[in-house]
């Protein structure tokens, strides 16, 4: 086990469930988490009724037209996000064009201009146990999309496999990550096309869940 | 679906009594039937939320639009193994409320409307503490069975957000009493919840 002892845990257990414990504090209490069961379903067990002191608010009328406004927005926003995305796909189809014939466009002997083709890709934050940040995931806009998961904070070192979550509830692994001295870095296939939305996820051997990182076109760079 | 004279239900009226995880697929699938009777569904219970933190409803509005937009554009990595999806989606609007407050300062909190969350055990009607049926509303009668400082604490930081520093400075009292108070609390409606799920 890594970082605090159980006593010091529970100890901090209460704030790390209700979300206020500090960052500092906080990643150190999630290392032992990670990988101490009992201390595990301790944080579960409070964050279960941390979770059910925010439906203890009243159900409150909201002002008048509220649902159509949301309802507006969130149409508005469907329609920006299918803009995005016939852009990305047009990026990544021209991207694939160049990258295929490699070219290199000199224009005259004293100013070169080079046509740089960088296929479009998508990216999301891997976010841990209480929304730590641990590291990122990478999706090119390539078919097959590659992926390049990177880990920097906060989880414990070891050997972890990697699934893959598809839009349709499928989960199948793609590989494993080594972590050492709180960093690692694992790169292959998804086996999908490119604007496939994935969630991938860094699991441990007793098959918990370390964090999960959700790439959609939506978070697109 | 849904012409006229069909003996099925139009699209839009089903989406009114499908389940909320199967809501939360339709809306990640791209289904704005999904979305409106989602919408329709949690709206009070989320401005509910964030006109308690805020006791601002203009922000309060705000907070609930921004809300229900996330979870529209999240609906994809909702995770029904992680809790429900009321619980899902009032964590989003409780840290969107809390980073709208932070904002704001100084706090403007009601804490007659927050004590209102959950009365003392004394002045409840016996007749509502007997009808509770629901974890939620044992919750609510164990919490007040609490000791109204715990309860005060609890509710600061659990509902508001509040951390254990902020509670000390609201309740002007020592950061190791504040800390003692929302441990003592939280510790204890886990205790008291799992004794009521045990019996």
């Amino acid at each position: 086990m890594t970082g605090p002892g159980c006593a010091a845990t529970r100890d901090a257990a209460p704030e790390l469930a209700l979300g206020t414990l500090d960052g500092g504090d906080r990643a150190e209490v999630l290392l032992h988490v990670a990988t101490c069961a009992p201390c595990q379903r301790y944080v579960s067990e409070l964050a279960g009724v941390a979770d059910g002191l925010t439906r203890l608010a009243p159900e409150v009328e909201p002002p008048a037209g509220f649902a159509v406004r949301v309802d507006a927005a969130i149409r508005g926003s469907r329609r920006r996000a299918r803009r995005r995305w016939m852009v990305t796909v047009a990026v990544t189809a021209a991207a694939a064009a160049i990258l295929a014939v490699t070219v290199v466009r000199v224009i005259d002997a004293s100013r070169s201009t080079h046509t740089v083709a960088t296929p479009a890709l998508a990216s999301a934050v891997m976010v841990g146990a209480d929304g730590v940040r641990v590291g990122h995931v990478t999706v090119s806009g390539t078919t097959p999309a590659g992926v390049a998961v990177n880990v920097d904070y906060a989880v414990p070192d070891g050997s972890y496999a990697l699934q893959l979550r598809e839009p349709g509830g499928v989960v199948r692994s793609i590989g494993s990550i080594t972590i050492a001295g709180g960093h690692g870095q694992w790169t292959g296939t998804t086996g999908l096309p490119h604007h496939t939305a994935v969630t991938v996820d860094l699991v441990a051997p007793n098959g918990t869940i370390v964090c999960r990182a959700a790439v959609t076109q939506a978070q697109a760079t | 679906m849904g012409q006229s004279g069909s003996p099925w239900l139009p699209y839009h009226s089903m989406m009114w009594s499908v389940a909320d995880d199967a809501l939360v697929a339709g809306m990640a699938a791209g289904d704005s039937d999904a979305a409106s009777a989602f919408v329709e569904r949690f709206q009070r219970r989320v401005f509910g939320l964030a006109v308690t933190i805020l006791s601002d409803a203009r922000a309060a509005e705000d907070v609930a639009q921004e809300a229900l937009l996330r979870a529209w554009r999240h609906a994809a990595v909702y995770d029904p193994r992680r809790g429900s999806v009321v619980s899902w989606l009032l964590t989003i609007t409780r840290n969107l409320a809390i980073d709208s407050l932070r904002v704001r300062r100084p706090v403007a909190i009601d804490p007659d409307l927050l004590l209102n969350l959950a009365p003392p055990a004394a002045g409840r009607d016996p007749a509502d503490v007997a009808s509770v049926r629901d974890d939620i509303g044992r919750l609510r009668v164990a919490l007040g069975g609490l000791p109204g400082e715990q309860r005060r604490a609890i509710v600061l930081a659990g509902v508001v957000g509040l951390s254990a520093r902020e509670v000390a400075e609201r309740e002007a009292i020592p950061l190791g009493t504040a800390k003692t108070r929302i441990r003592t609390a939280l510790s204890r409606l886990r205790v008291a919840m799992a004794e009521e799920r045990a019996e």
